[in-house]
């Protein structure tokens, strides 16, 4: 064993989460017209592109999430140290970005520092100038003249490795789904370069590419150089947003995870009973929600940091704290968060309640509890569902406010909003320093805006009173 | 030159793939003065055909082919600008749901002025003068008042002349009123009913009348039109058609309405069938009623001030007594809001009542405990009436027929209430494999027919029917009764059946109790009552109902 | 009517003790002042008497809901709950930890969160809603589509980078106002300018989507199909009876957030130095201070519940139907 596995409590979280899923997915499928909707949502182009580029953030989160301890050092023979340190295997995947640390800033794809220093000439003398990097294009002899060609010849090479895996995997997927279909690949690849299949597999399929060519040709690029700079203490920015992803992932999926069961047991429960049950569950959300969620989560990170400074010696690790911080900030967001969809599922159950079908049971003398776990629960579950998946983004959003006021993830995790609250201090800078903002930004960017466009979708699917300005 | 031509009219709903044609070459022409009823089941057509005419059909439709000639001007080739001239001016129209259809943030008068001054070039106090006569002339009882008024003010039958005043504020040439009537109770019905026809006589207007209810047709029509699955199939005047319908569907629709008649008929078809149980019914009617409810009152409070007390209560159902015997059906008629249905809920326990008693076999369901009362619910049983919201979409109708069977323990194995399942979708008509399959992928009829099964599985004696068959249609709500007439001929149960049609009660019950302001006004074997009325709104109410 | 409006102002008083509550047992319970101070002072070398003299010169001595030395009313007057807490009741704030009388502060700060607020929610509305009439009136159409699509690119976009962009692209490519600062008085219309636009442009995305839906949930209801066949155009529907409907949630949802103006906005005013109540609030949670954001916490609920109890009031003066009912 080269490493030592270990689970921090996200991690559990995050994969009990991703089997939980996995599990809905097989439920789904095995009834109709649970179905339905979602086949609705991959049918349509935006809802599986969308999906797509969701599932392959979630996958670099899930890969981020496998931490261990790697080995240092052999004690004895059977007996291996091992470092306290924490690494995932992404670290392992992108190891030369996350070890290759230059002196401080320099700009994407460059050669040499960002800023001059004094060092010695040719001929001995002191002058000032821009160093060579350490790492960015150390392979060049001459990169004013190299680095072009270079870059445009890993790139190309890249670009024809990824195109051609996908060329493979494709022609393997419609192969599979030809003969599945009884139909012959000639066909279905006439159908598929025309979109005129069920699914849109023209779609997915190009946007597998780019995903492709993406990973592919970062990662090449990445080996030799920085491909969005380095930050003030020369760490690359690509591989920071990269890891940054897990927390974005992990603010917007476990919150919900943490509070769903307080929400929907609550509302249920408020909806159904009414009187004075429905009376005490009002009072203690709207108390809740008339506090300033800003303020709420400001005052209970900060008693977190009270606590923290206190009990320095209870955590074994910075990595430990700052994961613990980050649960405890799920935690803090679901709390501002759950009134909302607790008062949409009491609004929904009210007018479930009046629903023949429940009166029917009544009258059969089925026992209130299986009314709302058989009759009430099943038909909100698609409210649930929206609003888990319209809340996303916002919380990832949140986080990235959160940091910059200081009351987000440890600073010393990396997370978009992290990024730039660093970055920000160096708008003043003349040239203007804009890789790690513009990563920070791209990044989040596209997860922000693939899950709303998702969101979307699967909203006018699953609510069939949604207003659509084509109706 | 007739007022109104509509030649090959087609009309089409563009879905994702293809194209629905939901009206398909229809033609027909109105005159001054007359009265087309154009009429056919939900989703044959009918509200399409109007709206096409008006051209106010929703962005998914649109007009595939034909012509439509107002006064002889084609009104598919004019601009939208001409098109909005002549709506209000020459082509005006009357909705189903009045409160649905008047701008609730805005007074009666501004949606009266509004179209009087887009038509005629008068001063806003003019428009409000006339607005008030508009009023006056619908018969709304204080037009001076009720121009203030917002639509939520009035009554349902009030909103409906309301609308009929927009329609005519700028005197139009066509009235199209698409079903006007069908939210109304019999009684208001039959007063808008009244005042359309005099209107129109007096503004010699043309009126294309949409309806599905072919007794009002037959007071109003002159000429009749009947539409199915988007088709023209007949089209004759009112005389000939009720005389000799000539195709198959208008002969259809016209034997699925429930009479008196038919039911006598029906009776003798199944004599043999009824004489053995007749005299045992007639044994076990000696021993007493099966249900006798005695000064039912059910009050519910109206909160008001600070701290939500009860301020007053409304009476939805006021000192109600009645029997119902083994193997008999009694109708409880009534409007919308005289507490039928609230009579129902209480003697099934949904609801608590504040005062009386419902004896059913000799117990009184409300002194019973929890355990007595859950024993006793196998023995008593409901079918809603809304077919779309009285089965959970979420789960298999297997499931749903087993629900109550293993709440109340009537079955202890599996097997057996698999078999008995597979018996009940026999016995209602429905194929054996629906067990697998989920409410929404059957009909109305056939919800409504799953919903009887379920009530049926626990073998219950008496099932409260709850205007069962109103959301239906003519030729399936035939169906469903005469499925419920066979039931209980076949297990000789006792139907409490609610409803506000008098031709469905002149259909199947034995006795009726007519209910008006949560009090029954009078009750007595259904003969006596639909002939020889008592009480004054027993015979309002009879008055009313268009016969055929 | 009234009744409705006054069981709703008595409905906020135990939710205004739930909150006090809440703020008193998450400030001084969970965390006790000798942890406030210990993180104040710095951990190491601090002794006992240092800590002491600290909890002494703020009040965090006394005793949190008994004073068993005191006798009478004071035993229970002498105590944090009722110095620190309860007087909250009376918007009596005390002093912050770094011994400035935050009640002052508040005076003084409010106004120019207000200036900010105000402009920004005001030709906010304008724009959102005239963008969200004209996407309407073009509903189904390409306009429409794309339309929705550029707002929710715009939601997608982190306020942090519609306040850096903004900054960088008018303050420092453009030139045109002062990148940051405030004075007093009309001086400040110049360095106001620029957090109101970005306020502005930052909200068009989500408002405008919203409003949009507020509008074809309108539009597609049988009394528009009434007014059309009254032969009425187009932009006489949507503007009298589409926007009269549509402006009940709207402006009911805008009343909730009125009161709440007064407490700025947190984002914009650190990031342009505007010495309002939102940059006073971060300074505080950067500088640790407890008192000002329990303060602020209980300031922001206040208001907040006046503004549920103001939305109350608004639908019954805008909607007929719940006015004359």
């Amino acid at each position: 064993m080269s490493m030592q596995p270990t689970f921090l409590i996200t991690d559990l979280l995050f994969f009990a989460l991703t089997i939980g899923l996995i599990a809905f997915v097989f439920m789904v499928r095995k009834r109709p017209h649970l179905s339905r909707p979602w086949s609705q949502v991959l049918k349509s182009t935006t809802g599986s592109v969308s999906l797509m580029i969701l599932l392959f953030y979630y996958a670099i989160a899930l890969i981020d999430s496998m931490h261990f301890h790697p080995r240092v050092a052999q004690a004895t023979e059977s007996q291996y140290q091992y470092s306290s340190e924490v690494h995932s295997l992404l670290d392992v995947l992108m190891a030369p970005m996350r070890s290759r640390m230059e002196k401080t800033f320099s700009a994407p794809l460059a050669t040499h520092s960002f800023s001059k220093e004094m060092m010695q000439g040719e001929e001995g003398q002191l002058q000032r100038d821009y160093p060579r990097l350490n790492y960015g294009g150390a392979h060049l002899t001459q990169p004013e003249e190299q680095k072009a060609a270079d870059i445009i010849s890993v790139s190309l090479q890249a670009s024809a490795q990824a195109l051609f895996y996908w060329a493979l995997i494709w022609l393997f997927i419609l192969w599979l789904y030809s003969q599945r279909n009884n139909q012959s690949l000639v066909t279905l690849l006439a159908n598929v370069l025309r979109a005129k299949t069920t699914y849109p597999l023209r779609a997915i399929a190009m946007t597998s590419a780019i995903l492709m060519l993406l990973t592919v040709v970062s990662m090449q690029l990445g080996q030799h150089y920085h491909l969005f700079g380095t930050d003030k203490v020369g760490q690359d920015v690509f591989y920071q947003a990269v890891k940054s992803v897990r927390t974005g992932i992990l603010i917007g999926v476990l919150t919900t995870l943490i509070t769903l069961p307080l929400a929907i047991l609550l509302g249920a429960l408020a909806g159904f009973f009414r009187g004075w049950v429905d009376d005490v569950i009002q009072y203690i959300y709207t108390t809740l929600n008339s506090i300033p969620h800003v303020l709420l989560i400001a005052a209970a990170v900060l008693l977190l940091q009270v606590y923290m400074s206190g009990h320095a010696d209870d955590f074994d690790s910075l990595t430990e704290r700052a994961d613990l911080r980050l649960l405890f900030l799920c935690l803090i967001l679901g709390i501002t968060s759950w009134t909302g969809l607790c008062r949409l599922l009491r609004a929904e159950t009210f007018k479930l309640r009046e629903m023949e079908y429940i009166q029917a049971a009544e009258a059969f003398g089925v026992s209130k509890f299986k009314i709302l776990m058989r009759h009430v629960m099943p038909n909100f579950m698609h409210i649930v569902i929206i609003s888990v998946v319209l809340d996303f983004s916002g919380l990832v959003l949140a986080e990235a406010v959160l940091s910059y006021i200081n009351i987000g993830v440890d600073p010393s995790m990396n997370s978009w909003g992290n990024m730039i609250n660093q970055a920000r201090l160096e708008m003043a800078r003349d040239p203007i320093v804009w890789w790690s903002l513009s990563a920070a930004f791209v990044f989040m960017f596209t997860l922000v805006l693939f899950a709303n466009l998702f969101a979307d979708v699967v909203r006018d699917a699953l609510d069939p009173r949604v207003v659509r300005g084509e109706q | 030159m007739s007022l109104l031509v509509v030649n090959g009219l087609s009309t089409e709903i563009r879905g994702r793939a293809e194209s629905n044609l939901v009206v398909s070459d229809i033609s027909f022409q109105v005159e001054r003065g007359e009265t087309l009823a154009l009429v056919g089941e939900s989703g044959s057509g009918k509200s399409m055909t109007a709206l096409s005419i008006a051209r106010l059909l929703p962005p998914a439709a649109r007009v595939s082919a034909g012509e439509i000639k107002l006064s002889g001007r084609d009104l598919m080739q004019i601009s939208e600008r001409e098109m909005r001239d002549f709506r209000g001016s020459k082509i005006a129209m009357i909705f189903q749901e009045p409160m649905n259809s008047l701008n609730p943030v805005l007074t009666i008068g501004d949606q009266i002025a509004e179209c009087v001054r887009r038509h005629q070039s008068v001063t806003r106090l003019v428009a409000r003068q006339q607005s008030i006569e508009l009023l006056a002339a619908v018969g709304l009882p204080a037009p001076q008042r009720n121009i203030d008024e917002y639509p939520h003010q009035l009554s349902g039958g009030m909103r409906q002349r309301v609308m009929i005043a927009i329609a005519l504020a700028a005197q139009p040439d066509l009235l199209i009123a698409d079903e006007p009537t069908t939210a109304l109770d019999v009684t208001i019905q039959a007063q808008v009913l009244d005042l359309l026809k005099d209107l129109q006589s007096q503004f010699n207007m043309g009126l294309l009348f949409i309806t599905h209810d072919l007794a009002v047709v037959k007071q109003t029509a002159d000429r009749i039109a009947v539409m199915h699955q988007g088709e023209l199939v007949e089209h004759g005047t009112n005389e000939a058609f009720f005389a000799s319908p000539k195709h198959a569907y208008s002969r259809a629709l016209l034997e699925a309405i429930p009479t008196a008649q038919k039911r006598l008929q029906r009776d003798l078809e199944q004599d043999a069938k009824r004489v053995t149980e007749v005299t045992q019914l007639e044994g076990e009617a000696a021993v007493g009623p099966i249900l006798s409810v005695r000064n039912l009152q059910v009050h519910f409070p109206i909160r008001g001030g600070v701290f939500r007390r009860a301020v007053d209560y409304v009476r939805a159902v006021d000192d109600v007594s009645f029997d119902l015997h083994a193997g008999k059906t009694l109708a409880l008629v009534g409007e919308s809001g005289c507490g039928k249905t609230t009579v129902g809920k209480a003697i099934l326990q949904l609801l608590k009542s504040n005062q009386g008693s419902v004896l059913f076999q000799q117990h009184d369901l409300q002194s019973l405990n929890n355990e007595a009362l859950r024993k006793t619910r196998r023995d008593l049983q409901i079918v809603f009436q809304d077919p779309y919201s009285s089965l959970n979409p979420r789960m298999l109708v297997g499931d749903i027929l087993e629900e109550g069977m293993t709440a109340l323990a009537v079955l202890k194995t599996a097997q057996d209430r698999k078999r008995k399942i597979k018996l009940l979708l026999d016995q209602v008509g429905l194929p054996a494999d629906s067990v697998l399959r989920y409410p929404h992928e059957f009909s109305g009829g056939q919800r409504q027919r799953i919903s009887i099964a379920r009530a049926l599985a626990v073998e219950p004696k008496l099932i409260v029917c709850d205007e069962p068959t109103s959301a239906l249609d003519v030729s399936v709500q035939a169906q469903v009764l005469n499925l419920l007439i066979d039931l209980q001929a076949e297990l000789g149960m006792s139907y409490l059946f609610i409803t506000h049609d008098m031709a469905v009660v002149s259909y199947l019950a034995d006795e009726v109790a007519v209910m008006h302001q949560g009090q029954i006004v009078e009750q007595g074997p259904t003969d006596q009552i639909l002939l020889q009325p008592q009480h004054s709104y027993t015979q309002k109410l009879l008055a009313a109902v268009p016969s055929l | 009517m009234s009744a409705y409006i006054i069981r709703r102002m008595l409905y906020a008083i135990p939710i205004l003790i739930g909150i006090n509550l809440i703020t008193f047992v998450l400030f001084f319970v969970v965390n006790s002042p000798d942890d406030m101070a210990l993180m104040q002072l710095g951990s190491k070398h601090t002794t006992e008497l240092q800590i002491e003299d600290w909890k002494r010169e703020r009040g965090y001595h006394l005793p949190l809901l008994y004073n068993a030395e005191q006798s009478g009313f004071d035993a229970l007057t002498e105590t944090i709950f009722y110095q620190k807490s309860a007087k909250l009741f009376v918007f009596d704030f005390g002093s912050s930890d770094s011994g400035r009388d935050i009640g002052y502060d508040i005076s003084q700060r409010m106004w120019p969160s207000l200036a900010l607020a105000i402009p920004t929610l005001l030709v906010g509305l304008l724009v959102t809603i005239t963008l969200a009439l004209t996407i309407a009136f073009f509903r189904g159409t390409y306009i429409d589509y794309w339309a929705v699509i550029i707002c929710v690119a715009l939601i997608s976009i982190s306020s942090l980078f519609y306040i850096i962009g903004g900054q960088f692209l008018i303050g420092k490519l453009l030139k045109i106002v002062p990148i940051s600062g405030f004075d007093t008085g009309l001086h400040a219309l110049k360095f106001m300018i620029l957090p109101v636009l970005i306020g502005i442009v930052g909200g068009i995305g989500s408002n405008t989507r919203w409003y949009r839906t507020i509008f074809l949930e309108e539009i597609n209801k049988d009394y528009v199909r009434t007014a059309r066949s009254k032969g009425l155009s187009e932009q006489l529907v949507l503007f009298k009876h589409v926007l009269r409907n549509a402006l009940i949630p709207i402006l009911t949802g805008v009343v909730v957030v009125l009161p709440l103006l007064f407490m700025g906005s947190l984002l914009t005013e650190n990031f342009f130095g505007i010495p309002g109540l939102g940059s006073y609030t971060i300074d505080a949670i950067n500088r640790q201070d407890f008192a000002i954001v329990r303060a602020m916490v209980f300031l922001g609920s206040v208001l907040y519940i006046i503004g549920l109890v103001l939305t109350d009031i608004s639908y019954t003066l805008v909607d007929p139907r719940i006015r004359l009912s």
